[in-house]
């Protein structure tokens, strides 16, 4: 049996279509805020107000020779990468915007977790496929910097899950806790926690991204662009494709999770409903945008020990008070 | 909902269909920009400021890839460990022998 519905989604919506138009739109609003942050323009000349500019750039990209370095192994990481961008599709299809056929379960955020990690793995794993010392460098560092904000990002995920699952019933399910988990801002009880876990959410989407402050293994001045810089042509769209669609599944992700997107002003008519969530996905966007244009690059240890010291505690104790308060409530 | 075995087969399932759709567009790519591109051997080898490189020097031993943890965020506790493990005395250096076996012995006993 062929699953239509789901050829469907994974082509066309929430999958690649929709994630394509999401990036471009993405990738334009934050670089024209990220200019105006910084007293510049952005994108002007391609299409009104530089709109087509994303779409430009990865043409640009399409139609480029792909280089492939001696010694290196360029299908690989083409099927690295592939499996990156599915694996955040796949994602994407737990959350409550797939319309015809989510994947979801009981305990399906353990499926959700694993499918977090494989872009930073990807990433890193390109890195080694390319025979070049910055990009060696750049990995040794993605390496480095996955043991700091890796463990932070499930745990701030997790805790939103585990108190909708202890009080609301949802059985560790993503999509299920998506419907429940915004009324945890309701409770005095569970606000401190859903507080702190979504500032350790936003700071490790962050690194997660290689954003400033974090944007560390690919510092240009330092190390070319670290694990991407024997990369050209098609391969190198493809890795502004996953970095641009973590952008845009993780800020879902927070959105959906955190603040329950459309779901928690379904009794409106659904256009509102809609506006409201692009609204809420916006200023996730935009809080990540912002962080980036007012830092500087950090040092690697200097990141490490922000994370470890401040971010993964915040984190830990979020997951902790997440487990304790359904005890005390009951 | 349904079962998670079905859900984790589904998720592969969408894993497998955008690799084959990236794929297919890799391949179209690479016969579109072979016909615009020169053949030249330089531009395949591995350069490091300014200087080509064999490929088999570019490489780091795998060892050094948490490097950076060990020698710039653990730096300070591994210098006082060494300072105080490593004094150059023999009776100093029993005493930690002596500690460690005692607390193998101990995790040994309460596992």
């Amino acid at each position: 049996m062929i699953p239509y519905e789901l050829i469907f989604e994974v082509i066309v919506f929430p999958g690649l279509i929709f994630l394509s138009i999401a990036v471009w739109l993405t990738q334009w609003y934050y670089r024209k805020v990220y200019a105006h942050m910084q007293s510049r323009i952005g994108p002007l000349h391609t299409g009104p107000f530089g709109i087509l500019q994303p779409i430009a750039d990865y043409l640009k990209l399409f139609f480029k020779e792909d280089i492939s370095t001696e010694g290196s192994n360029p299908r690989l990481a083409v099927v690295l990468l592939s499996t990156a961008i599915g694996s955040l599709v796949a994602l994407t299809l737990m959350l409550p915007i797939a319309p015809l056929h989510p994947i979801a379960a009981s305990y399906d955020i353990m499926l959700a977790m694993y499918l977090l990690v494989w872009p930073t793995i990807a990433i890193a794993l390109i890195g080694i496929l390319t025979p070049n010392p910055f990009s060696t460098v750049g990995t040794s560092r993605v390496f480095s910097m996955t043991l700091a904000y890796e463990v932070a990002f499930v745990a701030s995920v997790l805790t939103p899950v585990v108190l909708s699952s202890a009080i609301y019933g949802s059985k560790y399910s993503l999509y299920v806790s998506c419907f429940t988990a915004w009324k945890l801002w309701l409770n005095p009880y569970t606000v401190v926690p859903m507080i702190l876990a979504l500032i350790a959410a936003l700071l490790s989407l962050q690194c997660k991204l290689f954003a400033k402050p974090f944007d560390i293994p690919e510092a240009e001045t330092e190390i070319v662009a670290g694990p991407f810089t024997e990369y050209s042509g098609f391969k190198l769209a493809l890795i502004l494709g996953l970095h641009d669609i973590e952008i845009v599944v993780g800020s879902l992700l927070i959105t959906m999770l955190f603040f329950g997107g459309f779901i928690p002003f379904m009794w409106l008519p659904w256009y509102i409903a809609l506006i409201i969530a692009a609204i809420e996905y916006i200023v996730v966007v935009t809080v990540v945008t912002w962080i980036r244009a007012m830092t500087a690059r950090l040092r690697i240890d200097q990141a490490l020990v922000i994370f470890w010291k401040y971010v993964l505690p915040m984190a830990a104790i979020a997951l902790i008070i997440s487990v304790i308060i359904p005890h005390v409530i009951a | 909902m349904m079962p998670l075995l079905m859900m984790v087969l589904e998720a592969a399932f969408v894993i497998a269909v955008v690799l084959l759709i990236l794929l297919a567009i890799y391949g179209f790519s690479i016969k579109v920009t072979k016909s615009l591109s020169r053949e030249s051997l330089e531009k395949r080898k591995p350069f490091a400021c300014g200087e080509s490189i064999p490929p088999s020097k570019t490489s780091l031993p795998d060892m050094s890839m948490y490097a950076i943890v060990w020698r710039r965020v653990f730096q300070s506790l591994y210098t006082t460990l060494r300072d105080k493990l490593h004094t150059g005395i023999l009776s100093d250096w029993l005493v930690w022998m002596f500690i460690f076996m005692v607390v193998i012995v101990i995790v040994l006993v309460v596992v």
